[in-house]
């Protein structure tokens, strides 16, 4: 091997929603993705006071911010399409470290957007995601951007139904990529 | 004690390893060939073709990865962040502290039968003959002990064993006769970096690679899926499994245990100190064993290898010289897009390569050389999840957009260089953290010195020059090894040399002070190369050292 593998942040895991996982597989994507909001949230103080949250408040904020993140278009499917922010919930239940930084995410996201993000136009959500995405790593909410939006594209483009456009639309077996050599 | 099952013990089922217990087998020895890991099934383990191929490089088992400490990594120069820095568009920086990272488990390997060879991607290199004196000629690392044209009849032999395609063009190094297979048919996309080496000047070549050209020796040919790292499920990339350890299994003589570890070795008492009696095992099923052997070879790697001597106080320890000298990958990695539709995720990894700057003194000023090859399979940027994560930022419906016209248009190049000892840079015990047995665990030291920043200085330049040249605009990744840990290759920590003050073992593998115990792996190696993939080396080495063993 010449070169070591480029991913060196934490992998974030996908967690995964449908789709041939195995149970054992699953936990193992449970761990990483654990293992990596945990690394990427350890050094946030802020995150030591966990803000009072309305659970279904919040699941609806995170599903939207999802699919804002990944929505549809004419070709692919939104995010919910795939379950993926239940999937991601579910995997970090009991997790206080995730809990917190998910709830600090979507407190901040309701904040930006009058109180309910879900309840926001698309520009609103959108302005409000590009605020985040610009926010510092040390900060809360922009720990919360990096490391869900690296989870969300793992747990979205694992499903065939969404390599729809790409030039790679199937696995790399059984049949090889001999095009790629004409 | 009571008398052996076996002619020889070999310790460690890479490539080393894998071939040393199939020379012992056609010299008609019986062999017991161990690894503290699992075995793999091609079949079943590698995920190729699932949908969820990607979320994983190489799908590990429990215990495929030998744990091991890193210690604490020096600060880092900011000064040289701006040249030197791993980020991606995606994701920003990749290394946000103050000082070098560890970089996913920072040793990159696979314990398990077959080692690392189950995800290495299958350069078939032999060493440049210029870089194997540097010590005489630069004053640095150690000479081989070997010549080059001592090994060139074992280098044959090894490609001819495992089929290796490789050029008609041997450059530096002589061939007494061509590869057994033609070299493999460009990618797309390295013939679009080729015609950046074209314009530089450079030639660029068919990279010699243990995959099959054509069917050979009842494998298959390769399908070009690109996906060497994850595990070959079609067995036609020369893995040791598949290869040294099935030839050897076939022919009754060698029997292979999975899950099975060394805790301890024993040696000889009275007038025979200066032999192994035996060795204790712990299998998977946590029962210890005793294995008496008349011969022992240890193959576990350049961490694992200098651990178990370091473990057994006093055990090969004459010359100091155990664990020192420790030497790393030296790497870096440009990744760029074009707008032009490549299928860059398929072909063969690394299927072209430059040597270009390989000669120790091919670049003014810097002693060491290095190679640059088509890199973006091993960077790991060919799938959707990949791009979307790193190449491609942002989000939204933008997001899907650029997405669908970087997948298969990312062409990435990759500068591995020579790794010289240096003090700072070695292998000992963790006082602290222990394995499952309660013994310390390896603790790697590495360091980045100032002649090591110069060569990565003129390797990132000539990755960015080679994608410039080749029409590339943006780059989206780089990753080095200045910021980050982060080894696949590692070498020295027994070096091999004539001399028992200086050195571990001598030019026949054998360690100094004892008759019957070996190392068969890359520790033994005096200096790294210039960035030349170790296994074909390792391999012609180990099978040179068993036809020099007394029967």
């Amino acid at each position: 091997m010449a070169t070591p593998p480029a991913s060196n942040e934490p992998e974030p895991s996908a967690a995964t929603v449908r789709g041939p996982a195995l149970p054992s597989r699953r936990r193992a994507a449970r761990r990483l993705l654990l293992a990596a909001v945990a690394l990427a949230a350890a050094d946030l103080p802020a995150l030591a006071a966990s803000p009072a949250v309305d659970a279904a408040a919040m699941a609806r904020t995170f599903t939207v911010f999802c699919d804002t993140l990944v929505p549809a278009d004419a070709l692919t499917p939104a995010a919910s399409a795939f379950g993926i922010a239940d999937a991601i919930r579910a995997d970090i239940t009991g997790d206080r470290l995730a809990e917190r930084l998910l709830a600090a995410g979507c407190s901040w996201l309701d904040a930006t957007c009058a109180g309910d993000f879900s309840r926001a136009d698309e520009v609103a959500r959108v302005a409000a995601c590009e605020r985040m995405q610009a926010m510092p790593w040390q900060s809360p909410a922009g720990r919360f951007f990096q490391i869900m939006r690296n989870t969300v594209m793992a747990a979205y483009y694992a499903e065939p139904a969404s390599w729809r456009g790409l030039a790679l639309d199937r696995p790399p077996q059984p049949l090889g990529f001999f095009e790629a050599v004409r | 004690m009571a008398p052996a099952d076996h002619d020889a013990v070999v310790v460690g089922a890479g490539a080393g390893g894998a071939a040393t217990a199939w020379r012992m087998t056609q010299r008609g020895w019986r062999v017991l060939l161990l690894d503290a890991g699992p075995a793999f099934d091609p079949d079943a383990d590698y995920g190729l073709e699932r949908s969820d191929w990607e979320k994983e490089r190489f799908r590990h088992k429990p215990g495929s990865l030998g744990e091991i400490s890193v210690a604490p990594l020096q600060r880092l120069d900011p000064g040289l962040m701006r040249e030197l820095r791993s980020w991606s568009l995606g994701q920003g920086p990749s290394n946000r502290e103050a000082t070098r990272a560890v970089s996913g488990p920072g040793y990159h390997h696979v314990r398990g039968i077959g080692g690392s060879t189950l995800h290495f991607v299958g350069e078939a290199h032999r060493m440049n003959p210029a870089s194997m004196a540097m010590k005489s000629r630069f004053g640095v690392a150690a000479d081989w002990p070997v010549s080059y044209a001592e090994l060139e009849p074992y280098y044959l032999e090894v490609e001819r064993f495992l089929g290796v395609a490789g050029p008609l063009e041997a450059r530096d190094r002589w061939r007494s006769a061509p590869y057994p297979l033609p070299a493999h048919p460009l990618s797309r996309a390295s013939r679009k970096l080729g015609q950046g080496a074209s314009a530089l000047g450079f030639a660029w070549d068919a990279n010699p690679r243990c995959a099959l050209s054509r069917p050979y020796d009842g494998r298959p040919s390769c399908n070009y899926c690109g996906g060497c790292t994850h595990g070959c499920p079609r067995r036609d990339k020369g893995s040791a499994d598949v290869t040294f350890i099935a030839k050897a299994q076939a022919s009754g003589r060698c029997e292979v245990r999975a899950n099975t570890t060394l805790v301890r070795i024993v040696r000889g008492t009275g007038k025979h100190t200066g032999v192994i009696d035996a060795i204790d095992v712990v299998d998977g099923t946590g029962r210890r064993q005793r294995i008496a052997t008349p011969r022992l070879v240890l193959a576990c790697g350049a961490v694992e290898t200098p651990r178990l001597l370091l473990l057994e106080r006093g055990l090969a320890a004459a010359s100091g010289q155990v664990g020192r000298n420790f030497m790393e990958s030296v790497a870096f990695t440009s990744v760029g897009r074009v707008d032009e539709p490549l299928l860059s995720f398929g072909g063969l990894p690394a299927d072209a390569i430059t040597w270009q700057h390989n000669r120790p003194d091919a670049v003014a000023g810097v002693i060491g050389g290095y190679r640059m090859s088509a890199a973006i399979h091993e960077a790991d940027m060919t799938g959707a999840i990949a791009h979307a994560q790193r190449a491609v930022p942002g989000f939204g419906r933008e997001h899907k957009r650029q997405m669908r016209r970087a997948v298969g248009s990312t062409l990435a190049i990759g500068a591995v260089g020579e790794s010289l000892p240096h003090e700072r840079s070695k292998v000992d015990l963790d006082p602290r953290r222990k394995d499952a047995f309660g013994r310390s665990l390896a603790r790697i030291h590495s360091f980045v010195d100032a002649a090591t920043v110069s060569r990565l200085r003129a390797m990132a330049a000539s990755t960015r020059g080679l994608l410039a040249a080749a029409g590339v605009q943006t780059l989206v990744e780089e990753f080095g090894t200045y910021d980050h840990f982060s080894s696949a290759h590692v070498f020295g920590t027994c070096r091999m040399g004539a001399d028992p003050r200086t050195a571990v073992v001598d030019a026949d593998l054998a360690v100094h002070g004892f008759e019957g115990f070996h190392i068969c792996d890359a520790s033994v190696f005096p200096s790294s190369g210039g960035g030349e993939a170790p296994s074909l080396t390792i391999q012609a080495l180990a099978l040179r050292a068993v036809d020099r063993m007394t029967a």
